[in-house]
């Protein structure tokens, strides 16, 4: 019986309109992917790890999945002894893709079915020789969703610039969510790109800790060409700024909405507690800051940072109840306190806290410009913390007071923090407010957006509840691996993490989106800028979805 | 439906003996007449056993010039070379085509790349294929079919082919087409080859380079 007759007969499902065939499933499992053995006319170069495939069913489903690797194989081992020679083209060209053949690993992440609808997670793979097509547009359109206001466009799959990769808002603010990369790959763009997202659909509010002024304001890239800050993508009072050092906001010609001074005499052990690394605090000492706290009062450090130490002091020497060592090395470290001009005894004003939680409470994001305090981590973490505990007991009240029906709900937040391993190291995470409010999940409505360059260093716990992760290049096996903690499957996507570009690509998985997936991240310009502005044209839009719906189901 | 003479197609010669697999023929031509080593020919099958398999193709894969007594004779005496032509065109003993079977033809023209049913009658005429017939033997299958019918590789390597055989039947069918057509060939001819001797390494590396070289010789003499 001829092929076709035989066609006929097993009704073969019609190939998608403009696809590539490459080749056909071979091996594999569901745990550990799919081996595919190319066909001879697929050219293995022109296939890259992080590109999508389809693979056509026996009924009729057709299993999405990602590239995570490709090799070389053969019929049989002898023919590495016995290559054709240098100049017998025609005997490299008919083996290659035959007796030598090109192999590629595929992940299957989701199921299409002929009926259309949601794809859902497999939970089986296609048989031998499955046929495995390049995904088509309409397909990668159909797994990523419809763009909208809370699906939010952050770049497209690679070699598919006309696909949108587009963000489920909602979930990325549901848990918390990471952006992980080695330095110099472009994470604050992304985190900038995200936020920007969240404050225009208005899903949440943000309050960034913005150590290196990348958030608020304009900032420069290595080639000097200017990007627009939030404050200024956002002009309607969406995005406050403000500053912990004015006089870099002025130079930086930032527009800032307020400065920031914290009393010292708000500051609590607890709020220094998460510096002891940094400052040296030893385990004694840091028991001793509590004592002080207690017995000192409000002033505590007031007291300690006196020129002329306190009679209170020295009877707490006399009384043996602190070693004069303790006390000595304590006021000596404290002295870091001096060298912040934002902590003042008496800042004229009102209470800090209370306004950023109004701001952040009326749905407006605040990013908090540390200026030139941004190289000194000790200041980083001490405001970042001093504001999130003050900020997150709030929140936890106003919710607790919303379970009892007296009050709403508060307004979803996103505290975003860079170098999140030092809030977050195994050895102070169990403890520190971050820590908590990575694990509680949303139970307050907060969740955290961690930037960081060594996710290694971030306590274990925490990282498995991170449920978005946007990740640019890792080189570190140590960071690789924290990515994906957690993830099952990940052994694959390993590869692809490994492999990305220095710049503007990304992998992202988790929550937010339905499988992994690689992208090249979107421009941060002016066709940004106008989308985030409402200036996009929404009419083009609507076609767009209009065109691949007709790609996909016809007219 | 029988077949229509072809006046292109010369005859070759008659069936001696066949079997399912392959058949001799005998010929008294010699020279230029002679069926080529490698190329293909045809035959019309038994069409009252067989209505469906209306011609069957195959590949002359040996061609033997037996000797008789009287010609034992003529080679050591001296005899004018008219009276040798005489007698190399005259002789009574055939020259025996061994023809290997590549596949057939149905009565819907449709080929077949498979063993025919039954083999061809005894004494049945045999005619070298043409170009156009043998581009028809290897044309894609069915709609939506890419790559050309290559199959009769398969019963010539069960056939216990040699290398010189393979190489000199694709040669003959690389003839048949031109320019890209040909190179396409080529490449789809080898890859199936490749695998086909895929567990034999050692016979398909030697092979390949052989095969490129004469279809690279074939292309030049085209």
């Amino acid at each position: 019986m001829p092929d076709s007759d035989l066609d006929t007969f097993l009704g073969r499902p019609p190939l998608t309109r403009g696809a590539r065939p490459l080749g056909v499933v071979v091996g594999g499992s569901l745990s550990h992917g799919l081996e595919v053995m190319l066909d001879p006319h697929t050219v293995l170069e022109g296939l890259a790890v992080g590109r999508y495939v389809v693979i056509h069913g026996q009924t009729r489903k057709r299993f999405f999945g990602m590239v995570t690797d490709l090799s070389l194989g053969a019929t049989q081992p002898d023919l590495a002894s016995h290559p054709p020679a240098a100049d017998d083209a025609y005997s490299a060209e008919v083996l290659r893709g035959t007796a030598a053949y090109g192999l590629m690993h595929v992940a299957p992440m989701l199921e299409l079915t002929a009926e259309g609808g949601e794809p859902r997670p497999i939970k089986t793979i296609p048989a031998h020789f499955a046929q495995v097509l390049e995904a088509s547009e309409a397909e990668v359109n159909l797994v990523f969703g419809a763009e909208d206001r809370s699906h939010f466009h952050i770049g497209a799959p690679l070699e598919m610039d006309e696909v949108h990769v587009n963000l489920d808002l909602a979930r990325l603010v549901e848990r918390s969510s990471g952006v992980f990369g080695k330095s110099g790959t472009g994470k604050s763009f992304i985190t900038r790109m995200l936020l920007a997202g969240v404050v225009r659909a208005g899903l949440a509010s943000c309050l960034v800790f913005d150590m290196h002024n990348d958030y608020g304001w304009s900032v420069r890239d290595e080639t000097g060409r200017e990007y627009k800050g939030l404050r200024q993508l956002f002009t309607d009072g969406r995005v406050s700024v403000i500053t912990l050092d004015p006089e870099t906001s002025r130079h930086r010609q930032s527009k800032t909405d307020r400065e920031l001074r914290i009393s010292l005499r708000q500051i609590e052990p607890e709020d220094v507690e998460l510096l002891a690394g940094l400052l040296g605090l030893s385990e004694i000492q840091v028991g001793a800051l509590h004592f002080l706290r207690r017995r000192l009062g409000r002033d505590w450090i007031v007291k300690l940072l006196a020129e002329k130490e306190s009679d209170e002091l020295k009877v707490l020497v006399d009384e043996e109840r602190l070693m004069a060592g303790t006390l000595g090395a304590i006021q000596r470290k404290f002295e870091l306190f001096r060298r912040l001009p934002f902590l003042q005894e008496d800042p004229l004003g009102e209470d800090a806290v209370e306004e950023i939680f109004a701001r952040l409470n009326q749905g407006t994001s605040v990013v908090l410009e540390f200026g030139r305090y941004g190289t000194q981590l000790e200041a980083y973490l001490l405001v970042a913390n001093y504001l999130t505990r003050r900020i997150h007991s709030r929140y936890v009240e106003r919710k607790n007071r919303a379970a009892g029906g007296q009050a709403q709900d508060p307004r979803p937040l996103v505290i975003v923090i860079e170098e999140a391993h030092k809030f977050l190291d195994p050895t102070v995470a169990g403890h520190t407010i971050f820590g908590t409010i990575a694990r509680e999940l949303r139970k307050y409505n907060v969740t955290l957006l961690v930037v960081d360059q060594r996710p290694s260093a971030i306590d274990e716990e925490v990282m498995s509840q991170i449920g978005t992760r946007v990740t640019c290049l890792l080189d570190n096996e140590a960071d690789i691996r924290a990515v994906f903690s957690g993830v099952s499957g990940a052994g694959a996507l390993r590869e692809v993490l490994a492999r990305l570009d220095t710049r503007q690509q990304a992998l992202i998985l988790g929550h937010a989106v339905p499988m992994p997936v690689v992208v090249q991240t979107r421009e941060y310009g002016e066709a940004l800028y106008a989308e985030l502005t409402g200036a996009a044209d929404e009419g083009e839009r609507k076609a767009r979805r209009e065109r691949t719906r007709k790609t996909l189901y016809g007219e | 439906m029988s077949p229509k003479p072809k006046p292109a197609s010369p005859l070759v010669g008659r069936v001696l003996r066949a079997n399912v697999t392959e058949f001799t023929l005998g010929c008294r031509a010699q020279g230029g007449q002679l069926p080529a080593f490698g190329s293909l020919v045809r035959v019309a099958a038994d069409r009252v056993a067989d209505p469906q398999a209306v011609e069957i193709i195959g590949v002359v894969a040996d061609l033997r010039l037996e000797d008789d007594p009287f010609v034992r004779q003529l080679v050591s005496a001296e005899v004018s070379d008219e009276y040798i032509n005489d007698q190399r065109n005259r002789r009574q003993v055939p020259i025996e085509v061994r023809v290997i079977h590549a596949g057939y033809f149905d009565a819907r023209a449709a080929a077949w790349h498979a063993l025919p049913p039954r083999p061809p009658l005894a004494l049945e005429q045999i005619f070298a294929c043409t170009g156009d017939e043998v581009r028809r033997f290897c044309a894609p299958g069915g709609p939506g079919e890419r790559s050309r019918k290559l199959g009769f590789l398969a019963l010539l390597i069960e056939a216990q082919a040699s290398d010189a055989l393979l190489g000199a039947v694709l040669a003959h069918i690389a003839q048949a087409f031109e320019g890209e057509a040909r190179v396409e060939f080529a490449r789809e001819a080898g890859r199936e080859l490749a695998r086909l001797l895929s567990a034999d390494v050692l016979r398909l590396t030697r092979l390949l380079p052989q095969i490129g070289h004469t279809l690279s010789g074939a292309a030049g003499r085209a």
